[in-house]
C-alpha cells in the first residue's frame, strides 16, 4: 500500500510504492489536503500526477485554502447528526454566505416584513383614542378625527425624518446608530435600550392580542390563553430562523389579506356616507353616565393614547441592508407606502366611526363595528376579523425582523454578547431571534397573556427611540451640511420636538399603570451594555500587540508531564506522543501503597526505562491534590515556563460503559481547566469491546 | 458488453454534458461506476508537479459541472483531476491504472480549412486506449443536437 505523510514547514520527499499495476508511483499529501500522486506511464515521458483531493467536503478553493461544503458543516454520525436533521426540519437546510443577496428583500415582500407592526395598529389605535375621549360623552367623541388627523400629521413628519435617516444610513440607521453617532453612544444606547424593551413588548402585546382575537371567537380556548400565545410566539420564532425572505413569503399573504380588506371597507364605507346610505348593521352602544369636560389633559390624553399607531415605524430605517439593491432607495420607497397606509387607514376607521358615532365597548372592537357598519356580518366581515387576527400575530414579525440586527449592531460595537453577531443556518441571526422568543414568552407568562396588563408598558420606548433618533438627525445636519439640509433639520427638530412631547404625555398619563417599568429598564440596560463593553475593551487591551511584545513569536519554555497510573497500551501511546514533543517528558506515578509502587516499578523498567519518572507518595489516598501541589511547586521555581499535561485516556466503546470507569482523566481535566501556564493535552485511547 | 467502470475526459466543453449524459445512461443499465477526469496539460518548461493555482481552480469548477451534470441525468460520478504534458497518454495511463472497460469522449464539431477535426486527445485515445472507447460528437451546425435545439 502506498504511504501517506502530512507536509510540514518543507514538503517531505515522496514516498514510493508500486502501483497496482506494477508500475512505481510516489504520493505526498499536503496540509491542504491534496494529494500529488505522481504515475509513471507505460513509455518514457509519459508520467503524469494525480491531484487526489484527500477530502470530498473539504474543497480546495485555492493553495492553502479549503472551503467546507454543507456536508462539512453538520455533523455526519451520532446524535449530532439526528439533531441537525431535526434542525434541518425545523428551520431548513443551511444557507450559504453568500445567499445573503439573495435572501434580500423586494419592496412587496419588505412592506410584510417591516410594516405588519405599524399597519396592524390601526387595528386598534382608534379605539385607543376613543376610550379616552368617550369619558367626556358624544362631544368628546368629536374631537377623534382631529386628534387622529394629528397623530397621521406627527407620522408624516416622523416617517419623513426617517426617509432621510435611511439615505443618510445606508447600512441600517436605526435610533442606535443615528444618535450614537451624533449625540453620542450613551444616548445610543438609551435609545437600543429602550427600542429593545419595546420589540420584547410588541411580540407580547400583538400576539396576546391575536390569542384574544381568538378565545372571544371560541370562548372554551380562554383557560389555555397563556399556553396558546406561548406556542404563537414559537411558531413566529421558528418561521424566522428559517430566515428572512421566507419569512416574508409566509407573512406576505395574512399582510395584504389585511390592507385589501380594510382599504375596501373605507373606500365603501366613505362611498356610503358621501351617497346618503345608512348603516348597514350597527348595535348602538350607551354613552357613560358620568360624563367628564373636555380639558386639555383630556385631548392630549387621546393623542397620546392614539399615538400607539406609529408603533414600528422605525422599523425600516433599522432594517436596510435586508432591502433588494438600491436598498436607501427601496427603503424610503417602503417607508412612504406604509406611512401612507398607516394614515389612510387610521384616519379612514376614525372618519367612519366618527359618522357612524361608533362608541367603544368591552366587548366588540371599535374596527368590527365599523366593519359590520360597512358591510355587515356576513362572509366578507368574517374574513375580515380573521385577516385582522392574524395581522395582530404577525405584527410581532416586525420586532422578529428588527430586534436581531439591533441586537447584532450592538455586539458587533461590544456593548452585547459577541454571539448576537453570529448568523444562523438560514443566515437570520438566530440567536437574537431564539432570545425575542424566549423573552417574549416570559412576558406573556409573567402577565398572563393580557394586553391589557401589558399596554401601559408599551410605547414609551418607541418615542423615546423616536426622540433621540430625530435629535440625532438634528446634529448630522448641522454637521454635514449637504444640500437641502435647513429644510430636513426643520422637520427633524419639529419631529424631535414634537415625539419628545408625545414622550413626557405617555410616559407621564401610563407612568403608574406599568410605565415606570420600561422607565427604570432603559438605565439598568444601559449600564449592563456598558459593563459588557468595558469587558471586551478589557480583553482587546490584554490581547493587543504593542512593540514592546518582542518575546510573543520566541519558542516557549514548557515541561512536559505525563501523569501514568499503570503501564498498557494506553499510557505507553501517550508517552510516545509525549516524546514527540518533548526531548525530555517526565512521567508522574502517585503511589498509594508500596507494592502496587514496587509493581509499577518494575513494569517501568521493562517498558519505559529511560524516561525521567517521579513518583509522587499519597499516603492519604488522595490523587488530585498530590497532583495540583507538585505543579504548583514546579511552577512557583519557574513561573515563566509552561507545562504541558499529556493525559492517557482509555475510552469505551458504548456509552454506558463509562459508568464503570472513575472518569480520572475527566477530573484531572477539569482541574486544570482555568490553570495558569497550563496546557491540557488528552490522548484518547479508543476500547473495541 | 459488459461495463463496470466507464471514464469519461472533461474540459470544459458543452459537449461534456452529453457525454456525461450518455455514461450515466450506460452506467445506469450496467450498474457501473463512472470516472470524470479533467486533465491539466503542464508547460514543458514548467515541472510537472507544479502548483498550478489558476488552472486548478478551473478544473475544480469543470468537475464540478461534470458532477452536476451527472446529477441531472440521474447519476453520480467519481472526479479525477491529472496533470501532464499532454492529456491523451495520461488518460491512456489513468484508464488503465482504474481498470476503465469504457472511454466516452466528448468530441465538439470543429472544422479547420474546410476538413472535420477529430482533435489530438481524441485521436490519442482512439488509437491507444485499451479498452472500448465511444466518441460522442456534438451535432454539426444548424443540426438538432439531444435537447431538440439547433447548434
Amino acid at each position: 500500500m502506498e504511504e501517506k505523510k502530512i507536509e510540514n514547514e518543507k514538503p517531505n520527499p515522496p514516498e514510493s510504492a508500486p502501483s497496482e499495476n506494477g508500475r512505481k508511483t510516489e504520493r505526498h499529501i499536503r496540509p491542504d489536503l491534496t494529494a500529488v500522486e505522481i504515475h509513471h506511464g507505460r513509455r518514457q515521458g509519459d508520467s503524469f500526477v494525480r491531484i487526489i483531493r484527500a477530502d470530498e467536503h473539504l474543497k480546495r478553493i485555492a493553495p492553502g485554502v479549503l472551503r467546507a461544503d454543507e456536508a462539512a458543516s453538520v455533523a455526519q454520525k451520532g446524535i449530532g447528526h439526528s439533531l441537525a436533521r431535526l434542525k434541518a426540519f425545523l428551520v431548513g437546510k443551511p444557507l450559504r454566505s453568500e445567499s445573503e443577496k439573495d435572501e434580500r428583500l423586494t419592496k412587496i415582500k419588505a412592506l410584510a416584513v417591516f410594516s405588519s407592526d405599524a399597519i396592524s395598529s390601526s387595528a386598534y389605535a382608534t379605539e385607543e383614542i376613543l376610550i379616552v375621549l368617550v369619558v367626556a360623552g358624544a362631544l368628546g367623541l368629536n374631537y377623534a378625527l382631529g386628534v387622529a388627523v394629528a397623530i397621521a400629521l406627527l407620522l408624516g413628519v416622523v416617517s419623513f425624518s426617517y426617509r432621510q435617516t435611511v439615505h443618510a444610513y445606508p447600512h441600517g440607521g436605526g435610533a442606535y446608530t443615528v444618535s450614537r453617532e451624533n449625540l453620542g453612544t450613551q444616548y445610543g444606547l438609551i435609545a437600543a435600550a429602550a427600542l429593545l424593551i419595546d420589540y420584547v413588548l410588541t411580540v407580547a402585546v400583538s400576539v396576546s392580542a391575536g390569542t384574544a382575537a381568538l378565545t372571544s371567537a371560541a370562548p372554551q380556548l380562554f383557560p389555555v390563553r397563556v399556553e396558546l400565545t406561548v406556542f404563537f410566539v414559537g411558531i413566529i420564532t421558528l418561521i424566522n430562523l428559517r430566515g428572512v425572505r421566507e419569512s416574508a413569503s409566509i407573512f406576505a399573504l395574512p399582510t395584504y389579506a389585511f390592507i385589501v380588506n380594510l382599504a375596501a371597507i373605507i373606500v365603501i364605507g366613505v362611498a356610503r356616507i358621501f351617497l346618503g346610505e345608512a348603516p348597514v348593521e350597527l348595535t348602538p352602544n350607551p354613552l357613560p353616565h358620568d360624563l367628564e369636560p373636555i380639558t386639555l389633559f383630556l385631548i392630549l390624553h387621546a393623542f397620546a393614547a392614539g399615538s400607539v399607531a406609529m408603533t414600528g415605524t422605525e422599523a425600516i430605517s433599522n432594517g436596510v441592508p435586508a432591502f433588494k439593491k438600491p436598498e436607501s432607495q427601496n427603503a424610503a420607497t417602503t417607508l412612504t407606502v406604509m406611512s401612507s397606509i398607516l394614515a389612510f387607514f387610521f384616519i379612514g376607521i376614525t372618519f367612519l366611526a366618527d359618522q357612524y358615532q361608533v362608541v367603544p365597548t368591552e366587548t366588540e372592537t371599535v374596527i368590527s363595528e365599523v366593519a359590520r357598519a360597512v358591510m355587515g356580518s356576513g362572509i366578507f366581515y368574517g374574513i375580515f376579523q380573521v385577516a385582522t387576527m392574524l395581522i395582530l400575530v404577525l405584527a410581532a414579525n416586525t420586532s422578529f425582523s428588527g430586534f436581531p440586527r439591533l441586537a447584532y449592531v450592538l455586539a458587533r460595537d461590544g456593548f452585547m454578547p459577541h454571539q448576537f453577531s453570529f448568523r444562523g443556518d438560514r443566515l437570520a441571526f438566530s440567536n437574537g431571534i431564539i432570545y425575542l422568543g424566549i423573552l417574549a414568552a416570559a412576558l406573556i407568562v409573567l402577565f398572563g397573556a393580557s394586553t391589557h396588563a401589558l399596554i401601559p408598558l408599551y410605547a414609551v420606548g418607541v418615542f423615546i427611540s423616536f426622540t433621540l433618533s430625530q435629535a440625532g438627525m438634528v446634529r448630522h445636519w448641522l454637521k454635514a451640511r449637504e444640500a437641502g439640509w435647513r429644510k430636513s433639520i426643520l422637520f427633524n427638530a419639529t419631529g424631535a420636538l414634537l415625539t419628545a412631547f408625545v414622550l413626557v404625555v405617555v410616559g407621564s398619563v401610563k407612568f403608574f399603570l406599568g410605565a415606570w417599568m420600561v422607565i427604570l429598564l432603559v438605565p439598568i440596560l444601559v449600564a449592563v451594555f456598558n459593563l459588557i463593553q468595558r469587558h471586551y475593551r478589557n480583553v482587546a487591551e490584554q490581547l493587543a500587540i504593542t512593540p514592546a511584545d518582542t518575546a510573543l513569536g520566541k519558542p516557549i519554555k514548557q515541561l512536559t508531564l505525563v501523569p501514568i497510573h499503570s503501564i498498557n497500551k494506553a499510557s505507553l501511546r501517550a508517552l510516545a506522543y509525549a516524546r514527540t514533543i518533548s526531548k525530555n517528558p517526565v512521567v508522574i506515578h502517585l503511589m498509594h501503597d508500596l507494592e502496587e509502587g514496587e509493581e509499577f516499578q518494575e513494569q517501568w523498567k521493562r517498558w519505559a526505562n529511560g524516561t525521567d519518572l517521579v513518583i509522587l507518595e499519597s499516603p492519604y489516598r488522595a490523587f488530585m491534590e498530590p497532583f495540583l501541589a507538585y505543579l504548583d511547586a514546579l511552577q512557583k521555581n519557574d513561573p515563566d515556563s509552561y507545562v504541558t499535561i499529556i493525559l492517557a485516556e482509555s475510552l469505551p466503546a458504548v456509552w454506558w460503559q463509562h459508568l464503570l470507569h472513575n472518569q480520572t482523566a475527566l477530573r484531572l481535566k477539569a482541574a486544570l481547566l482555568f490553570r495558569h501556564n497550563t496546557a491540557v493535552i488528552d490522548l484518547p485511547y479508543h476500547l473495541r469491546k | 458488453m459488459k461495463y463496470t467502470s466507464i471514464l469519461v475526459p472533461v474540459s470544459g466543453l458543452a459537449v461534456n454534458d452529453e457525454a456525461i449524459r450518455l455514461a450515466c445512461e450506460l452506467a445506469r443499465k450496467e450498474k457501473a461506476k463512472i470516472l470524470a477526469v479533467h486533465v491539466i496539460e503542464v508547460e514543458r518548461g514548467a515541472a510537472l508537479d507544479a502548483e498550478q493555482s489558476a488552472p486548478i481552480q478551473r478544473a475544480e469548477k469543470i468537475l464540478e459541472h461534470a458532477q452536476l451534470a451527472a446529477k441531472s441525468a440521474g447519476g453520480s460520478i467519481e472526479t479525477d483531476l491529472l496533470q501532464s504534458r499532454a492529456a491523451g497518454p495520461a488518460l491512456v495511463d489513468e484508464a488503465i491504472e482504474r481498470n476503465i472497460d469504457l472511454v466516452i469522449v466528448g468530441v465538439p464539431y470543429r472544422e479547420r480549412l474546410g476538413n472535420f477535426q477529430l482533435g489530438a486527445t481524441a485521436t490519442f485515445l482512439l488509437k491507444n486506449a485499451a479498452g472500448w472507447v465511444y466518441l460522442c460528437r456534438e451535432a454539426a451546425p444548424g443540426e438538432k443536437n439531444s435537447a431538440g435545439k439547433k447548434n
